[in-house]
């Protein structure tokens, strides 16, 4: 059975039972053995495979019922959350997920009979429907923040109150500026959590676990750096590569072993592209700012049918320094104050700049997802920016998860317009 | 009876709507852009504070932020942007994602004007407070830049502390006769009014006219033997409003004509600027001294700047709250409190369009609401823009479903 069958039919399996109870036989079927070596027999890319076995296995046994789960929002230190013993669910990354699974209508027409304004980010909104649903495996803790925007911290609260855990909620407040009173500040909130929450585990805090979580961060930071060192160069990637297909391991299962090991994996598989790639190969390069659309979609296939790659994404960026297990809080504080989103919108646009330098980019898509008032409200900004040297940036207007609000026809004229400015440069 | 009439507030307020329009035009004033930055220490330094309203025929500003972006924020670009401003500075705060873009686009077209970004913590806990505190004192060290007296001592910031802790009160005790004046000698829009000459005026002027207003009120409400008549508050249907920055005179306007009065505003600028105390053994005691005490009293008994600044972090982090803190439930509470102790009937929940903080907050509010059996009316509105003849076929319709 190839690949492409059995996804089918497990989507299909999903959308047609909708229910916790579904979902997790369905997970506990297909993370067996035989069942996900077939599974991953039929993927071509290793890293991709991988990907697919370990985020099918992670998801298993959170829903398992087995271990204690910390529902965590996207750019969270999940040092902490790993180190803990807690296993992170990242509804915002659900809520992607139910793009890709086909369900997102569904979703998202349930957080509007539950009063969420249709002016709120989708990945929000289909979060919200799916935990009405009660679709999500019931967390002990959730734990959230404000990088990059306002929506977790109000959300997860109410996901606090669904869920009866009001006391189990904790919410890490990210300063607007980089200073040393921000750094202290943050870093005890850091360790009131994890002495908390050991507190509540009926734990003794297990520092020795989180230095060991640190280091494991620090591996897959130093193969990450590998990978996009290799991507300055690289056109020809494995089938279906595409980085912003990463972001669950990379910011939610940061300091786990399999991510080690995934991004280990994927600097051999690039390097090993990178050797085989004809040196005459020349596309035009381009910067993707903000997610993507996690349903179907044709925007990459039309950027490389003209001619145009998408080399880096501003959500692969390496931005924080290695991490000091001797200082935990004090060095995962300091990864949360380095995220180019938090603060002024300055430290975003230097941060891109960065980037466009050292890839060489000739253009960049910054995708205007519906409600992020974070992002958008900088895209004139960065658009002025980035004109002034020259290099154009096409301000993609869309949503990430509701296909509805996505016109495929006007993507598909600016994307190919895009193009052709680009290869007229 | 004279009061009914708007034109008295005219009369009454007159100094206070003339040192409105004045600000715009002398050179002592400094702008802010949200009720957690406390225009205590904005004013210590001998400068006017202002919340700045935003010019609410925006348009320019769509160009520079999305379509789907909070409207008054829009305003305030447009206000900012276009007017060569006579204000001192303006000093911004971490209030919601859009304030931060709102900044952002200050710090690039009006680089020249010096302005201010106030860190405001969304807990509320020890660490919050000390870290605010923190930010406090930079914000001080900035106004001295700019202030007429360059120096600001810890008695300059008292003394600020007191005028602001007089003018909460005076404002308290207008919302107090407000809702219980049964005769409507204060209506719904000339309330809002008042509350809006609150943030926009000069203090000492307004606070002055305010106390006038307040004797003369009392002593008509007095002269004609008017009291508080239980049946007809059980008869009458309170409705509550909760939101957000709504600061409208046509909205408010809809109730006037209509005759609804509004008995509890939970918004920027009703409860959430006034209902709260900054107290300490050096500033009067008041009922409210324990709420603002509760880290240490012993803390808190000297008047060292330290002391000072920490004491206003605390306060404002505890005053009635934003929907922006991670306060939900308390929040909750206190709604469901006012729905209680003010026999309120229906709520109307009324949102700048595109507010994250207030829209996220809705769908709970909503499920208590509907298990009080409380009916409610959600509306978005535009600042400004709004299209106020469908607003008020609303408005009335849902008032009517309560009879
Ligand atoms: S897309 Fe924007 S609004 Fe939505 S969760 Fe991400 S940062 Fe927040
Ligand atoms: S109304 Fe909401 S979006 Fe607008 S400034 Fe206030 S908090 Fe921000």
């Amino acid at each position: 059975m190839s690949v492409l069958s059995i996804k089918t039919r497990i989507i299909k399996n999903i959308q047609d039972n909708l229910n916790l109870g579904s979902i997790k036989r369905l997970l506990h079927t297909i993370s067996n053995k035989p069942v996900l070596a077939l599974y991953g027999s039929s993927i071509k890319s290793i890293t991709d495979k991988y990907l697919n076995i370990y985020t099918i296995r992670n998801l298993n046994e959170v829903y398992s019922g087995k271990y204690p789960v910390a529902f965590g929002s996207l750019f969270l230190p999940y040092e902490l959350i790993i180190g803990l013993g807690l296993k992170p669910f990242l509804p915002e990354i659900m809520g992607g997920f139910t793009a890709g699974l086909g369900i997102s209508g569904r979703t998202i027409k349930a957080a509007s009979n539950n009063w969420y304004s249709s002016d709120l980010c989708t990945f929000h909104r289909s979060a919200a429907g799916a935990c009405e649903m009660d679709l999500f495996p019931k967390p002990s803790f959730i734990v959230c923040s404000n990088l990059a925007c306002d929506a977790a911290g109000k959300s997860f609260q109410n996901f606090s109150r669904k869920y009866n855990i009001e006391k189990n909620f904790y919410f890490i407040d990210v300063p607007h500026d980089d200073d040393g009173a921000s750094l202290s500040f943050l870093s005890k909130q850091l360790e009131n959590i994890f002495y908390e929450v050991s507190g509540k585990l009926n734990k003794k805090p297990d520092i020795e676990k989180l230095k060991k979580t640190i280091n494991c961060s620090n591996d897959f930071r130093k193969f990450a750096i590998q990978a996009n060192n290799i991507r300055k160069e690289l056109y020809d990637y494995p089938q279906y590569f595409n980085g912003l297909n990463y972001i669950l391991p990379f910011f939610g299962l940061s300091g786990t072993k399999e991510t080690v090991n995934l991004y280990k994996i994927m600097t051999g598989e690039l390097q090993e592209k990178l050797l085989k790639q004809d040196k005459n190969k020349k596309m035009k390069k381009v910067l993707w700012m903000h997610l993507k659309p996690y349903y179907r979609n044709e925007i990459f296939n039309i950027l490389e049918k003209n001619n145009c790659r998408v080399v880096f994404e501003e959500t692969s960026n390496v931005f924080w320094d290695e991490l000091d297990p001797d200082k935990p809080f004090k060095s995962l504080a300091k990864k949360m104050l380095s995220n180019p989103l938090r603060g002024n919108g300055e430290n975003r646009i230097k941060a891109v700049q960065q980037i466009a330098a050292l890839y060489d980019i000739d253009g960049i898509i910054m995708f205007s997802h519906w409600g992020c008032r974070q992002s958008n409200g900088l895209s004139r900004l960065i658009k002025e920016s980035f004109n002034k040297k020259s290099i154009p940036v096409l301000v993609l207007d869309g949503d990430c998860v509701d296909i509805n609000n996505c016109p495929a026809g006007q993507i598909k004229t600016r994307v190919e317009g895009f193009a052709e400015i680009l290869n007229s440069i | 009876m004279q009061i009914k009439n708007s034109k008295i507030i005219n009369k009454f307020f007159q100094k206070s709507l003339q040192a409105k329009n004045d600000i715009q035009n002398k050179n002592n004033s400094i702008g802010y852009l949200c009720t957690y930055i406390p225009e205590e220490i904005l004013i210590s330094g001998g400068l006017n504070a202002i919340r700045i309203r935003g010019d609410k025929e925006s348009s320019l500003a769509d160009g520079y932020l999305p379509i789907n972006f909070c409207p008054y924020i829009k305003a305030v670009w447009e206000e900012v942007y276009k007017k060569s401003y006579s204000l001192k500075s303006i000093i911004f705060a971490t209030s919601c994602d859009g304030m931060k873009r709102l900044y952002d686009l200050f710090l690039n077209y009006k680089k020249e004007n010096p302005s201010f970004m106030l860190d405001v913590p969304k807990n509320y806990d020890e660490n919050s407070v000390e870290f605010f505190a923190g930010r406090l004192k930079k914000m001080l060290e900035f106004v001295k830049t700019i202030s007429p007296n360059r120096e600001i001592g810890n008695n300059d910031l008292v003394r600020s502390i007191e005028i602001m802790n007089k003018k909460r009160k005076l404002l308290s005790d207008l919302t107090g006769i407000y809702e219980s004046d049964l005769n409507n000698f204060i209506s719904t829009s000339q309330y809002f009014n008042i509350l809006d000459l609150a943030v926009s005026s000069e203090n000492k002027t307004f606070i002055s006219e305010l106390e006038f207003f307040l004797k003369n009120i009392q002593k008509d409400l007095k002269s004609n033997h008017t009291s508080v008549n239980e049946d007809f508050i059980k008869n009458n249907c309170n409705i509550m409003v909760v939101g957000n920055y709504i600061n409208d005179e046509n909205f408010w306007d809809i109730f006037t004509d209509s005759g609804i009065k509004v008995v509890s505003g939970d918004l920027c600028i009703s409860s959430r600027y006034f209902d709260f105390q900054i107290e300490s053994n050096n500033i009067n005691a008041n009922k409210h001294k324990e709420e603002c005490l509760k880290l240490s009293d012993s803390k808190y008994d000297d008047t060292s700047m330290d002391n000072l600044l920490k004491l206003i972090a605390a306060s404002y982090l505890r005053k009635p709250f934003c929907f922006r803190m991670t306060s939900l439930n308390e929040k909750l509470k206190s709604i469901k409190d006012k729905i209680n102790t003010g026999n309120i009937r229906a709520v109307i929940f009324t949102s700048l369009k595109f507010c994250d903080n207030t829209l996220y907050f809705y769908p709970e509010l909503k499920k208590e609401l509907v298990k009080l059996n409380i009916p409610s009316l959600y509306l978005d509105i535009e600042y400004g823009k709004s299209s106020y003849g469908q607003l008020r076929t609303r408005i009335e319709a849902f008032y009517e479903m309560l009879f």
